[in-house]
C-alpha cells in the first residue's frame, strides 16, 4: 500500500528550504523597514504620554500639593508649546490644542476662535481657584467653572457627554477646590 | 419824409415795447415766484432707489411659520389630537412675540427652535424626570446661566423679566409641584422667556467674538449659528468656523457668515461637520453629535427661513 504522506515526497516541504524561508523573511523585513522610513509613523506612546501627563496632574495635586501641581503644569505647558510649534501630525496637534484650550488658552494661535472664549469663560476662574485652593470661595468658583464648560460644550446631559479634556479639567479643579 | 416815416415807425415800436414791458416783467416775476415755491416745497434730498435697496435688507426669516409642510402637518396633528391645547399655543405665541421683540430675535427662529426641541410640550420630561426639560429642553447648567450669569452677555437682558413679569422671577427651576408659578420653567411664559434669553446669550457671545476680530457678518446668519450653539454648544460652532477657515480660507469664512447659500451648503457638508466635531469628541460620540446637529440645523432652516429663499425639497422633506 502506498503511504498517504512521506516527508521526502512532499513538494511543499521541498520548496520551503531554510534558505528560501530566511530570504523571504529578510525581504519582507526590508520592505517593512523602508515603509516605516518613508512614511509618518504614528506612535501611540507619544500621544498617550501627553495625555498621561495631563491626567497625572490630579496625582500631583493630591500627592505633592499645589506647588508640585504648578511645577508639573508648567512642564506640560512647555511640552504643548513644543508640539503646537512643530506638530508631527494632525492628531497630535488636536490633542495638544484640546489640553491647551482648557489649561493654557493663552498659547493658542490668535486665529483660533476658541482662544477668546476660553480666556473669558474659564481661564480667570482657574487662576482664582489656584490662588485660593480648598476654600469656600474656590468651591463657588468651581461651580461657575462647571456651568461655563458644560454650557460651552452643551452635549447630552450624561456623564459621558463632555469631551474627555473638559471632563479631565473639571476633575482636576474639583480636586483643587475640594476641602 | 422818409426820415419822418422812419421815426414814426420807431416811435410806434417803442410804444409797443413800453406797453409790453410791464406784462413781461409780470411774467418773469411770476415764473421766479413759482420756481421759488416749487423748490421750497420739494424734499431737500430725494432718495435714489439704489439707496433704499442698500439700507432696507429683507430678512431671511419667514413671516409665517412653520414654513415647511412637514412641521405644518405635525402641528395640525398635535392640535387635532389635543396634545397641543389651543390655550397653550396662544400663550406660547404671546410670550414669544414679547420676548422676540425685546431681544430682536427673529420670531420664526424662536418658534421653530421650541418646536424642534419639545414639539411645544411645556411639560416635556416631567414624568420621567429627564436631564433636559420643558419647552426649550433646559438642563441644570442652562438654569445656572439664566439664574446667576444672565448679565454676562448683555446687561439689558434682565429688563425683559421685569417687562414680562413685573419683577425678577429668578431663580427659575423646574417646579414640578407648582407648575404655574412664575419661577417654574413648566410655566409657559417663563419657559419661552428663559429659552429666548439663553438663545440670545449664544448670539451675543458669537457676535462679540466676531466683533473682537473685526469680522463682518449678516446678523440673520449668526442667528442660525446661534440655534446650532443652542443645540450642541458654542464650542461646536467655533470648531466648525476654525475647520472651515483652515480648509477653505478666510474669504470663504466671510462668505459663510454673510451668505445663506454658503450656509446651506455648509450645513449639508457631513464630512466637514464630522471632522470639526471629531476635534472635540471621540469617534462614536462625534459621529452621533454631528448627525444630530445636521438634522437639527436642517429642520430649523426648513421651518424658519422664508420659503422664497428655500429649495422646494427643504420645504417638503424634513427628517426629525
Amino acid at each position: 500500500m502506498k503511504p498517504f504522506f512521506t516527508f521526502h515526497s512532499n513538494p511543499v516541504r521541498k520548496s520551503l528550504s531554510p534558505w528560501k524561508t530566511i530570504s523571504v523573511f529578510l525581504t519582507f523585513s526590508v520592505l517593512f523597514l523602508s515603509y516605516l522610513a518613508f512614511t509618518d509613523f504614528k506612535s501611540p506612546f507619544k500621544d498617550s504620554s501627553l495625555e498621561e501627563n495631563y491626567s497625572s496632574l490630579r496625582q500631583s495635586i493630591t500627592q505633592g500639593g499645589l506647588a508640585q501641581f504648578q511645577k508639573d503644569k508648567m512642564q506640560l505647558k512647555n511640552q504643548i508649546i513644543a508640539i503646537l510649534n512643530s506638530p508631527k501630525n494632525e492628531d497630535e496637534e488636536t490633542k495638544a490644542s484640546n489640553i491647551a484650550l482648557y489649561l493654557f488658552p493663552e498659547i493658542l494661535p490668535n486665529e483660533n476662535f476658541e482662544k477668546q472664549a476660553a480666556l473669558e469663560l474659564w481661564a480667570p476662574l482657574e487662576a482664582e481657584i489656584e490662588q485660593k485652593p480648598r476654600s469656600a470661595k474656590a468651591r463657588m468658583l468651581f461651580e461657575e467653572l462647571t456651568s461655563n464648560i458644560w454650557n460651552y460644550e452643551n452635549p447630552k446631559i450624561t456623564n459621558a457627554g463632555l469631551s474627555i479634556y473638559a471632563a479631565e479639567t473639571l476633575k482636576l479643579y474639583h480636586a483643587i477646590s475640594s476641602p | 419824409m422818409d426820415n419822418e416815416s422812419q421815426n414814426n415807425a420807431l416811435s410806434q415800436k417803442v410804444s409797443i415795447l413800453r406797453q409790453l414791458f410791464p406784462k413781461l416783467w409780470v411774467l418773469l416775476f411770476s415764473t421766479a415766484l413759482t420756481g421759488t415755491i416749487w423748490f421750497a416745497l420739494s424734499p431737500k434730498k430725494a432718495p435714489s432707489p439704489m439707496v433704499i435697496e442698500a439700507n432696507i435688507k429683507p430678512t431671511l426669516f419667514a413671516a409665517h411659520y412653520p414654513a415647511n409642510t412637514k412641521f405644518q402637518t405635525e402641528l395640525t396633528q398635535l392640535k387635532n389630537s389635543q396634545t397641543l391645547q389651543e390655550q397653550d399655543e396662544l400663550e406660547i405665541h404671546k410670550a414669544l412675540l414679547s420676548a422676540s421683540e425685546y431681544l430682536d430675535i427673529p420670531q420664526s427662529l424662536l418658534w421653530c427652535l421650541l418646536f424642534q426641541e419639545s414639539r411645544l410640550n411645556h411639560l416635556e420630561g416631567i414624568e420621567n424626570e429627564k436631564a433636559s426639560l420643558g419647552l426649550g429642553q433646559f438642563s441644570r447648567f442652562s438654569f445656572f446661566e439664566i439664574n446667576y450669569q444672565l448679565e454676562r452677555y448683555s446687561s439689558e437682558s434682565v429688563n425683559l423679566l421685569y417687562l414680562m413679569f413685573g419683577h425678577d422671577i429668578r431663580p427659575i427651576t423646574a417646579k414640578k409641584r407648582d407648575l404655574l408659578h412664575p419661577s417654574s420653567y413648566y410655566s409657559i411664559p417663563t419657559a419661552v422667556v428663559a429659552s429666548a434669553l439663553y438663545l440670545n446669550n449664544r448670539y451675543k457671545h458669537l457676535t462679540r467674538l466676531l466683533d473682537n476680530r473685526a469680522i463682518s457678518y449678516d446678523p440673520d446668519i449668526i442667528w442660525l449659528f446661534s440655534a446650532m450653539a443652542y443645540n450642541k454648544g458654542t464650542r461646536s460652532v467655533l470648531n466648525l468656523w476654525n475647520t472651515y477657515q483652515k480648509k477653505k480660507g478666510p474669504e470663504a469664512l466671510y462668505r459663510l457668515l454673510n451668505d445663506l447659500e454658503y450656509f446651506r451648503r455648509f450645513a449639508e457638508d457631513s464630512p466637514l461637520m464630522m471632522r470639526a466635531l471629531n476635534k472635540i469628541w471621540e469617534e462614536p460620540q462625534s459621529r452621533a453629535y454631528s448627525k444630530e446637529l445636521q438634522i437639527h440645523t436642517g429642520n430649523i432652516m426648513a421651518c424658519a427661513v422664508s420659503p422664497l429663499l428655500q429649495p422646494i425639497r427643504h420645504l417638503t422633506e424634513v427628517e426629525r
